[in-house]
């Protein structure tokens, strides 16, 4: 055992025995302190609480980081797959733990344990090879549990195979980002979720506003799905499968939304219904401004793109000649396409229908002008999120932007799971 | 079977320029030229998916010209192979069959409805009624050693075993014609050297009017038998495969056939020659002063004002010792030469022979010869040419 083991043992040791001690003490702190104060206004604990208990919690953050961090990155050593993902895999739950426990002393504090965990970890972080021998109580005791026979002294062979020469603050430096967005990205969605509660979702699904919002929001984005499927999948593979003049300008144009900011687009459609041609397609029934029917038509100018784009690559990544096959086995060109093509793109489809519908259900600004926000009639749960926002109801907008989060990101993994299983 | 007439087609920098060629029923024509020739061009414009800029094909001499590629019953195999990533084996195998399904059923509803418009009824054409296949899919998947292969993913099979689906595919939508554009130019040596045989053996079984385009020799000669030479878009000869190799017509067909020996010559005039008494040869001089005679060339008119060369296969030059007697009326010339380098070629020694200057000659000797005559590099050797095996081209 090295003694960067020992530290990292004991660190972690000490670190759970003091946060426990002091998170023990800490709930009767807050609440005496927090009594009375806005929820949102005020952080969880406020310079009235007393101090003794939250620096219990922040020193054992301090020692769990330390001894996260520092097991993580020599057992990341150990397995030879580098510094960086051992730099990541500890820094992210040093940094979160810092932000939610306690004070912002202990994040800076526990950024300062890095160049520690870097020290204790060194002689074999400057490079591997030779420097590996000096692991041979590790390895060996590796050896003992895994029962491998890894010819562990010359660093050859067998089953690892991430060992790449490397350098610790190239490492660490490329790996930063992706640790800061990481905790970045963990830390707005879980703040979502502990100003918020049961309750308050509960609240929203039963208030038939907001029920008719959800229903509102659920018809307009599958109604702009629909349609925008049906324009991007032929769409798509006419601009994938045919050069023509001014191709290159229309696949421009189909970047454009994408560019453009959303609330432009709300502004052109309220412009274009003022053309005759836009009179005249009010004058025959198909009215928009301030109509659910022009909620769809705003999702679709926005989020079609999308779709366009997605189906445009999907088809490129199909050979044509699969199709010429298909005809000389008797299919016709359209068969081919249904048979051969579209079969062959259902990954796509099903990643163009996500894109454009999480990216419908996401809009607003343009729904604001051209449909307006009005209650019951025109609101969308984003609609919902403002509106309640404004009248200062911020548990209710939180419990509804929980609820798309929820929905955004299992459409998320679903993207996740069609895109990683077998096509 | 099929005939193409003064096809046109430009595509970019690819064209093909007034192809006329002919396939016979049952015929296995091998299509061979360099890549870039507008080989692939032209089946696919045979198959219907290119449209050609002029010219006819046709196919059972119906014209196909503007067919769509589903009416001509063409078996396609792309270079790729192009198997359906979506389908199993057993799938790709049975989505040309399907078509045989729908218009087998189409005849029978058609029977049907004829027969109840002439009032006979009771005529045994239901729905029921069996397909009247041709192709055996069992037959053909066991003979092309795919069958434990049928259910299982495109993805995983190797690039043998791909070929082979997609052949099994092709012949199982029971096609007229089956075209196979380089179909082993992707496998290593040995699986090309079986499928080579595999493909000969298939098209032993079921006669099979089938085009193979190729840029290799050996598997030429391995299958074909008549082959037409493409180079730059043009059809350069058609012959069998011995004829397109002993005599090429044209020097880009000699130099892709790898004729070893292409000698620039030219035409002794001016020196009256022994009158030969049974044959007729002309006399030729490569080089300064060796002389070559030929008897393969008929007019001589077509052989002024141009370059010509002289195509002598390697096999057909004799080594022979010193004193061996020459009959003079036969034309056989004898020249001798001083051997530069051997190269054991397995059965035969390749000898490159030294004649003048920088005029080699590529010569190969038999073991039991080379026992016989033991040679090294620098010795002479005398050589007989016989004026039927040298060939000349433009």
């Amino acid at each position: 055992m090295k003694s960067g083991h020992w530290v990292s043992i004991i660190s972690i040791a000490a670190g759970l025995v003091l946060t426990l001690v002091g998170w023990m003490l800490l709930p009767d702190a807050v609440e005496a302190a927090a009594d009375g104060a806005s929820l949102l206004l005020d952080p969880i604990i406020t310079k009235d609480a007393p101090m003794v208990p939250s620096w219990f919690v922040t020193a054992g953050v301090l020692f769990l980081s330390v001894g996260l961090w520092i097991g993580t990155m020599l057992i990341f050593i150990g397995k030879r797959r580098g510094v960086g993902p051992g730099f990541f895999i500890g820094f992210v739950p040093t940094l979160l733990f810092s932000t939610f426990a306690v004070t912002p002393l202990s994040l800076v504090l526990s950024l300062l344990t890095f160049p520690l965990a870097l020290y204790l970890s060194s002689d074999s972080t400057k490079h591997f090879g030779p420097t590996f021998r000096k692991y041979a109580a590790y390895l060996s005791l590796r050896r003992l549990f895994r029962g491998t026979s890894v010819d562990d002294y010359t660093g050859t062979k067998k089953a690892d195979t991430h060992r790449r020469p490397s350098t610790a603050w190239f490492d660490t430096l490329i790996w930063l980002p992706a640790a800061l967005f990481t905790c970045g990205m963990i830390a707005i969605l879980a703040s979502d979720l502990t100003y918020t509660d049961v309750g308050s979702i509960e609240d929203v699904i039963n208030s038939a506003r907001m029920r008719q919002a959800l229903w509102l929001s659920v018809w307009t984005t599958l109604t702009t799905t629909v349609i925008g499927l049906a324009i991007s999948i032929p769409m798509g593979y006419s601009l994938s499968r045919y050069r023509f003049v001014g191709h290159s300008l229309i696949d421009a144009l189909v970047d454009l939304p994408i560019l453009l900011p959303p609330l432009i687009v709300g502004l052109s459609l309220l412009v274009f219904f003022q053309t005759p041609t836009g009179r005249w397609i009010e004058s025959i029934g198909l009215s928009m401004i301030y109509q659910k029917r022009g909620i769809v038509l705003c999702q679709l100018f926005v989020s079609i793109s999308f779709g366009i784009r997605a189906m445009k690559l999907t088809f490129d990544g199909i050979d044509i000649r699969l199709e010429h096959v298909a005809m000389t086995l008797g299919r016709s060109r359209v068969g081919a396409f249904f048979s051969v093509a579209l079969p062959m793109a259902r990954r796509g489809v099903v990643t163009a229908g996500i894109l454009i519908w999480t990216r419908a259900l996401g809009i607003f600004g343009p729904l604001m002008l051209f449909v307006g926000a009005v209650e019951g009639r025109t609101e969308v749960l984003p609609t919902t999120i403002f509106l309640e926002q404004s009248v200062g109801r911020i548990e209710m907008a939180l419990a509804v932007a929980v609820l798309m989060v929820i929905v955004s990101a299992v459409a998320l993994v679903t993207i996740r799971i069609v895109g990683l299983t077998e096509r | 079977m099929i005939r193409i007439e003064n096809l046109k087609l430009q595509l970019g920098q690819f064209a093909l320029d007034d192809v006329s060629m002919h396939v016979r029923q049952g015929e296995y024509f091998v299509l061979l030229g360099p890549s870039g020739a507008g080989k692939t061009m032209l089946v696919e414009s045979l198959c219907g998916l290119i449209r050609p800029d002029g010219g006819r094909i046709l196919i059972d001499g119906d014209d196909m010209t503007a067919a769509p590629p589903s009416h001509r019953r063409i078996g396609y195999v792309p270079q790729d192979y192009a198997l359906f990533p979506t389908r199993s084996v057993d799938g790709n195998i049975h989505f040309g069959r399907n078509v045989i399904y729908q218009r087998e059923r189409a005849i029978a509803a058609a029977k049907r409805k004829a027969a109840k418009r002439n009032g006979v009824d009771t005529v045994a054409t239901t729905d029921d009624e069996p397909i009247n296949y041709k192709v055996n899919v069992e037959r053909l998947t066991e003979s092309l050693g795919i069958r434990p292969l049928l259910n299982r993913k495109i993805d995983g099979l190797s690039g043998g075993e791909r070929q082979r689906v997609a052949l099994a595919r092709a012949l199982a939508a029971e096609p007229k014609i089956l075209i196979l554009d380089e179909p082993v130019s992707a496998l290593d040596e040995k699986t090309r050297d079986e499928t080579c045989q595999l493909l000969r053996r298939l098209h032993r079984e079921a006669g099979m009017t089938t085009i193979h385009i190729c840029h290799n020799l050996a598997e030429m000669l391995t299958v074909a038998d008549r082959v037409g030479v493409i180079i730059d878009g043009r059809i350069d000869q058609v012959d069998s495969p011995r004829g397109v190799l002993d005599r090429p017509a044209t020097l880009a067909a000699a130099r892709l056939l790898q004729s070893e020996n292409v000698l620039p010559v030219s035409r002794i005039e001016d020196i009256p020659g022994p009158v030969e008494a049974n044959r007729d040869t002309f006399r030729l001089r490569i080089g300064r002063t060796t002389e070559l005679r030929t008897s393969t060339c008929g007019d001589d008119s077509e052989y002024r004002g141009h370059q010509w060369y002289a195509v002598i296969r390697p096999e057909n030059i004799r080594v022979v010792t010193p004193g061996t007697t020459v009959d003079p009326n036969d034309g056989t010339v004898e020249i001798t030469g001083r051997i530069d380098s051997l190269r054991d070629a397995g059965s035969v020694v390749s000898l490159t022979v030294h004649i003048e200057d920088d005029i080699d000659l590529i010569v190969t000797v038999d073991l039991a010869t080379l026992a016989q005559n033991p040679l090294t590099p620098g010795s002479v050797i005398h050589m007989l040419v016989d004026p039927d095996c040298v060939h000349l081209v433009k």
